[in-house]
């Protein structure tokens, strides 16, 4: 096995040949200089868009540089691999206060605020090799554990992390965990579940960090699992991810072959196995007992709690139930203690959190940020801003179970409890920028579409009650809202919300409620006057033709599938609001910007 | 019994007691006793729909939703064990309102047809409804909309009027072990269907008619006959005699707001007559022909040594269910017919000849408290030798009711009239039929008698009496001793077959009713009023008791002792066995299709029964083998959706029969296999076409025009999501979130990714494909 490894990132925007010659330089160089077997050069799979610069790495040495060409591959190999010399030329330097995390990364332009904890060797480290992760202290955590700690520390360690669930519900770990140690399996069977059932719409957290990182996934489990007295654990991953299955399973392979999941773990008396369930696309198995019922077989419907899943779960075995991300954060508390995660982030919610950035921002992608960062630095920072240069209207968090933030909540630090108090929640990491080119109506719309189709149709408010609050939206939408509406929204939210059997239906309601906080003259707009201020519902569009710009030419009134505008050449034409089906065939065809949408 | 379980539960263990204040009331409950449970006893009433005591908990419907102090979310007290200290509201207007709002938004998808319902005043949605003060409907919008499937001969399921409380799938399940039922589909396209959606009457439904007893609505009722009955009442020259099932007797009343306990057995017969019946007899002399030839049967087989154990098979809901899940058990059921067929066997031959008419004038109507028995008047097997049936109508006891109150007749002021001779004197074997145990007290009472001669002393066996799910007694006739089993509710059959084929037990006589309770519990009986709920054992211990107090009070409680029987054979059947009783009182089974989930190894036959196509061939021996590969592990169920992906991964979708190997593999009943086919997104159950097309409605994606892009598809595919297009090219789909929102709006065709789509590369994707296929 080589000894060290020289890694070089594909990244965006480089020329492909240009990294395929430094590639084969570095290779051929090594080979003169006979150290090939002893220094491997590989491609890191980087998915993130990092800067236009090659990215070296060497590790396990971790040094980074930037700005790679020929010449710095030969002093690397001359200086440092032959003698050892340390080569300062365009390495880039971290931050020391934040540890080796931050190495990595250190603070560099679109890394800025970012602090990669969870998804620390993602792009680092080859997915697909155990080496890989080995070299960049993993399984490092599994073996202190092993040696040095015992159940009840583990979990203490955890309590001091304060690391609360990243699924969204932000319930503290260390409870579930003791609860999960404490109960009592009538057969001695206790189980562990990853949730990598990430549902949410516009949010892909956790497929990167299992297609980046599978072994922590498995590491955090094995932790967990020595910490509950669980033996077995299942990882339930969405059908719709086939690399990170592909990914996982292969870990979970390598890892048994290596002794870090099996029978006598690392030589000691603990056991643990790992199987994989695949979804089949039902957004309401990211609810614990829905995905306990998906994983038995049946149909993904909640029950109620209690009995809670630590106590009677799987098989009605005692079980406890983590999301990728909150495990894949646990062999960092292990290895660096509870106190060392519990410096990063705010009083009550600490640690990082990943966000899939999307919608109208320049930047998009997947971040990871200290808790405590505020919104505006995430989409003015990070994101780069609002893309084409139009104006902020609102954030959304939390996904279908979530709200919309408006721009007096810019200001907002990322914690699990400022956001709730924002009307929204921190939910699995979606966040979604909206520019004022969206209708809050329909996005509202678009929301409730999503849950009312993802409610598993056992209790009533939400079977029903969505139905109904979707089919008034809808109404709203074409223009056919009538004024006690927004009335009968609130009164069917309030009932949904408060009376739903699981989360999904308890939180259905909620982006159509904050909107309605935040944006209640929209929906006004929407009623009362008709109109669609975005120019997004389309029933609610007028197409208008401006008198000082139209000159005439006849083009519109060709297009129109409907023949409702008229006029006499080279004079101003009219559209016939009667009959205009609002296709916008006018509006994109007119050259002389003289049709307008009201 | 899921009732009979809690029972010996809570004897095990010792229980704490705890003390919680409901409204201001401290109330001290054992542990683990639910919040509504604890209401009850100080007489809170906290409205329910989908509770049942008898039955797992479902925590469905919410109306039960409670207050706890401190805590943000509601609760549901049906599924809310109590804590110590919890202070609990369940009378609020808060509480009030979202009741309300909830029992209004399921009428809001229900008919509006309270007045034409048969429900007959006796719903629990009505009762919600009217208690919670519903008044308006204000969110009025798309309503269910499926067709009745009147397929069967006893039940008809109806799922507009259901609520998906689920009742009938767990009674189904949990009391019956059938699972005819699953709930299919989700969301507010949620509806509870047999497997595949086919007829009821091509599934493994056995009839019980529990659906029907446990559903708080009329989403099951038993299909309506009395308009046969009125009809042949009109026909001038039709001789419509009637006879009555001893629990119609025992649990009538309650259909006229009397209290279960008595039998309104001469009543009945008044009422019988008053509405245009010619002869009025009683099945309960049948029952004692029937223990005349099951007896004797039941002799002939311990001098032979042969087919032990023997069943009882007056049941034909159990019958149907050997048929389907116990093939191999067919010749252990006594081939003697049910009372009421050989009843209506003797009127149609015995009884017309005395009469001097051809039988196709007697119109032969059974009163009965089953569901089950409007199917076995229909068996093929039971029509006599030119096709006819021998019971021409059978009505239930509800039926009945019905008829007797549009008649205008007040049940609860006749005085009572006794039955017609020949076939309407009766011993207290005969009545006692109606109850779980009694066919085999009563069998036990005639066998030891034919056995050793000699008369016995007591005649009560009261080890085999109650309501506890499985009863067993040794007893002992001459030298011999017989081991007895009383199962009813046929969950607690298959417990008692899993023994018998596991070799734990081994039984010479079992007597198995379909019904919990026997047939006093039967599926066509009265609604019960409350307090009383359906299959409760309360319930069936007051309807049991009418009948064991008419057993006593009789002169002649022995079969063999009731003189219109002795005069019958004398006269007529010659002797119990004999050539003629074999003519008409006895009768075979067959094994059906499709059969119940134990069956592995029936499952080859099927499938060479139906080969599939060359091209399926070989993906089904894949199927099998990775379905072979589970099938014998612990947690089987739990590969059920693996087995699915594969099945979904070999054909491209779900065929049936790929179905129906996954389900008797993983032992998952088939029903709910296609609850959990339709449930998720990923299955599909339509082939596909060649190329799938979905365009992503991620968040990301329908923010920068996802929406336009997908109209643009169906508009140019003309199909909507979910569909193929005839040609079998495209099937058009939507996803959520592909997490490639940096490309946003995405397109996926198979394996292939576009990115940034705006609807007018719509077109270009289309035709790339087609292209493609013009070119091959």
């Amino acid at each position: 096995m080589e000894e060290k490894y020289i890694l070089l990132s594909k990244n965006f925007g480089y020329q492909q040949s240009k990294l395929n010659e430094i590639v084969e330089y570095t290779k051929k160089k090594l080979a003169e200089k006979n150290l090939t077997g002893k220094v491997a050069v590989k491609l890191r799979l980087d998915n993130y868009y990092i800067n236009e610069q090659i990215l070296l790495s060497i590790l396990p040495d971790k040094l980074h540089y930037t700005k790679v060409d020929f010449k710095l591959i030969d002093e690397i190999i001359d200086d440092y691999l032959i003698n050892g010399k340390i080569v300062e030329r365009n390495r880039f330097q971290c931050d020391e206060l934040l540890n080796r995390f931050f190495e990595n990364f250190g603070d560099y332009n679109y890394f800025n605020k970012q602090l990669r904890l969870t998804l620390r060797n993602c792009g680092i480290i080859d997915p697909e090799s155990i080496d890989d992760y080995i070299l960049a202290d993993g399984f490092k955590a599994l073996a202190k554990m092993l040696t040095k700690m015992k159940p009840l520390d583990v979990i203490e360690e955890m309590r001091k992390s304060g690391l609360r669930g990243r699924g969204g519900g932000g319930y503290p770990t260390y409870i579930k965990w003791t609860n999960g140690h404490r109960a009592k399996s009538e057969t001695g069977q206790k189980y562990i579940i990853c949730n990598a059932d990430e549902g949410d719409p516009g949010a892909f957290m956790d497929r990167s960090t299992i297609e980046g990182d599978p072994f922590s996934i498995i590491e955090g489990m094995a932790i967990a699992g020595y910490a509950v007295g669980a033996d077995k654990g299942y990882v339930y991953i969405r059908a719709e991810y086939p690399l990170a299955i592909k990914r996982l399973e292969n870990a979970i392979k390598l890892a048994k072959e290596n002794n870090f999941l099996g029978k006598n773990i690392l030589g000691t008396n603990f056991n643990f196995e790992i199987d994989l369930r695949l979804g089949a696309g039902a957004f309401v198995c990211g609810e614990e007992t829905a995905l306990i019922a998906s994983i038995e077989g049946r149909r993904g419907t909640p029950r109620p709690r209690p009995p809670y899943p630590s106590i009677k779960g799987l098989f009605g075995c005692p079980t406890v139930i983590n999301n990728v991300e909150t495990l894949a954060n646990v062999p960092v508390i292990i290895l660096d203690g509870g106190d060392f995660f519990a410096r990063i982030g705010t009083e009550q919610s600490k640690g990082t959190k990943v966000f899939a950035l999307a919608g109208k921002v320049n930047n998009t992608g997947l971040i990871e940020i200290p808790m405590g960062t505020t919104i505006r630095e995430i989409i003015y920072n990070i994101g780069g801003g609002i893309a084409n240069n139009r104006k902020f209207k609102a954030v959304q968090t939390g996904g279908p179970s979530g709200g919309c933030i408006p721009e007096d909540f810019l200001d907002t630090p990322i914690d699990y409890d400022s956001l709730i108090h924002a009307g929204s929640m921190m939910g699995s990491g979606g966040m979604i920028v909206m520019d004022d080119n969206t209708c809050m109506v329909d996005v509202s719309k678009f929301f409730l579409d999503f849950t009312q189709n993802e409610s598993c149709g056992k209790c009533t408010p939400c079977r029903e009650g969505t139905k109904r609050m979707l089919e008034i939206l809808q109404r709203i939408t074409e223009g056919k809202g009538e004024l006690d509406d927004i009335e009968k929204l609130e009164r069917l939210g309030e009932t949904i919300k408060l009376s739903s059997l699981c989360g999904l239906g308890q939180s259905a309601p909620n982006p159509i409620l904050t909107a309605l906080r935040y944006f209640r003259e929209e929906f006004e707009e929407h009623i009362k006057d008709k109109k669609c201020r975005a120019h997004i519902c389309k029933k609610l569009i007028e197409y208008f033709i401006l008198e000082d710009k139209c000159i005439g030419c006849g083009a519109c009134k060709r297009k129109c599938p409907v023949n409702c505008i008229s006029g006499e050449p080279k004079k101003l034409h009219t559209i016939d609001q009667s009959k205009c089906i609002k296709c916008g065939a006018c509006f994109e065809t007119c050259k002389f910007n003289a049709i307008i949408q009201r | 019994m899921v009732l009979m379980k809690k029972e010996t539960k809570q004897k095990k263990k010792k229980i704490e007691k705890i003390t919680v204040f409901i409204d201001g009331i401290e109330v001290t409950v054992p542990e683990g006793t639910t919040i509504m449970e604890a209401a009850d006893t100080i007489g809170i009433h906290i409205p329910r729909l989908c509770y049942h005591p008898s039955l797992s908990i479902e925590g469905a419907c919410r109306i039960c939703v409670v207050e706890i102090e401190g805590r943000k979310n509601l609760v549901a007290a049906c599924a809310y064990p109590v804590e110590s200290g919890l202070k609990i509201k369940t009378i609020s207007p808060k509480l009030r309102r979202i009741r309300r709002d909830i029992v209004e938004l399921i009428l809001d998808n229900h008919p509006m047809d309270c007045q034409t319902c048969e429900r007959d005043s006796n719903c629990e949605l009505q009762r919600a409804a009217y208690s919670l003060g519903v008044r308006y409907r204000h969110f009025v919008g798309e309503r269910k909309n499926y067709a009745k499937d009147l397929s069967s001969f006893s039940v008809i399921r109806d799922p507009n009027k259901c609520i998906l409380c689920e009742r009938c799938v767990r009674v189904c399940e949990e009391v019956q072990g059938v699972t005819a039922l699953a709930n299919a589909h989700r969301g507010f396209k949620s509806v509870v269907v047999p497997a595949f959606e086919e007829n009821f009457s091509d599934s493994i439904c056995v009839n019980c008619g529990q659906c029907i007893n446990m559903c708080p609505t009329a989403a099951f009722l038993e299909k309506d006959n009395t308009g046969d009955v009125w009809k042949a009442i009109d026909a001038k020259d039709m001789i419509v005699v009637g006879q009555i099932a001893p629990s119609v007797r025992a649990a009538i009343g309650e259909a006229f707001g009397l209290m279960p306990g008595e039998n309104y057995e001469k009543q009945c017969a008044e009422a019988m007559r008053m509405l245009g019946f010619d002869y009025v007899f009683d099945t309960q002399f049948g029952a004692d022909v029937t223990i005349m030839e099951e007896a004797s049967e039941f002799v002939q087989r311990l001098k032979n040594n042969e087919k032990f154990p023997m069943f009882t098979s007056c049941c034909p809901t159990w019958v149907k269910f050997v048929e389907h899940f116990y093939p191999e058990f067919l010749n252990n059921l006594s081939t003697a017919k049910s009372p009421m067929s050989m009843q209506g066997a003797l009127i149609k031959t015995f009884f017309a000849k005395q009469l001097n008419v051809p039988p196709e004038k007697i119109f032969n109507v059974a009163i009965m408290c089953c569901t089950a028995k409007k199917f076995e008047a229909n068996r093929p097997e039971l029509k006599d030798e030119k096709g006819n049936k021998y019971i021409d109508a059978v009505i239930t006891t509800r039926e009945f009711a019905w008829m007797i109150k549009s008649a205008g007749i007040n049940f609860t002021k006749l005085k009572g009239t006794e039955f017609d001779k020949p076939l309407g004197l009766s011993s207290g074997a005969g009545t006692i039929f109606g109850t779980t145990g009694g066919v085999m007290e009563a069998a036990l009472r005639s066998a030891a008698e034919f056995i050793t001669g000699e008369t016995l002393v007591d005649i009560e066996f009261k080890d085999i009496r109650g309501v506890e799910g499985i009863r067993e007694t040794t007893i002992t006739i001459g030298s011999t001793n017989l081991n007895i089993a009383v199962a009813h509710g046929l969950d607690n059959a298959h417990q008692l077959i899993r023994d018998i084929k596991a070799g734990k037990k081994q039984y010479h006589f079992i007597e198995v009713m379909g019904c919990p309770g026997g047939c006093i519990g039967g599926g066509g009986q009265p609604y019960p009023i409350p307090p009383y709920l359906p299959l409760s054992k309360e319930l069936l211990l007051k309807r049991a008791s009418a009948l064991y107090n008419s057993d006593k009070k009789k002169t002649f409680r022995r079969s063999h002792h009731n003189p219109d029987v002795i005069r019958i054979y004398k006269n007529f059947l010659e002797a119990p066995l004999s050539k003629l009783s074999h003519k008409l009182l006895h009768t075979h089974y067959v094994q059906r299709h499709p059969t119940g989930i134990y069956k592995y190894d029936v499952l080859k036959e099927e499938l060479q029964l139906k080969p599939h196509t060359p091209e399926d061939q070989p993906k089904y021996q894949k199927l099998i083998d990775a379905v072979n590969a589970y099938r014998l592990a612990d947690d089987k169920y739990s590969y059920l959706i693996p087995l699915l992906h594969k099945a979904q991964e070999l054909f491209g979708y779900l065929p049936k029969d790929a179905m129906k190997i996954i389900s008797m593999g993983v032992k998952v009943p088939l029903s709910s296999v296609y609850g959990v086919a339709t449930f998720y997104h990923f299955f599909t159950l339509n082939k596909r076409g060649k190329y799938s097309i979905s365009i992503c409605l991620g968040t990301a994606c329908y923010v920068k025009g996802a929406g336009d892009v997908m109209e643009k598809f169906k508009e140019l595919l003309g199909i909507d999501v979910g569909q193929t297009t005839n040609d079998g090219i495209f099937t058009l789909e939507c996803t959520r979130c592909i997490g490639a929102c940096g490309l946003a709006p995405v397109v996926l065709v198979n394996e292939e990714v576009f990115s940034q789509v705006k609807p007018e590369d719509v077109k270009k994707i289309i035709d790339k494909y087609k292209n493609l296929e013009a070119a091959k």
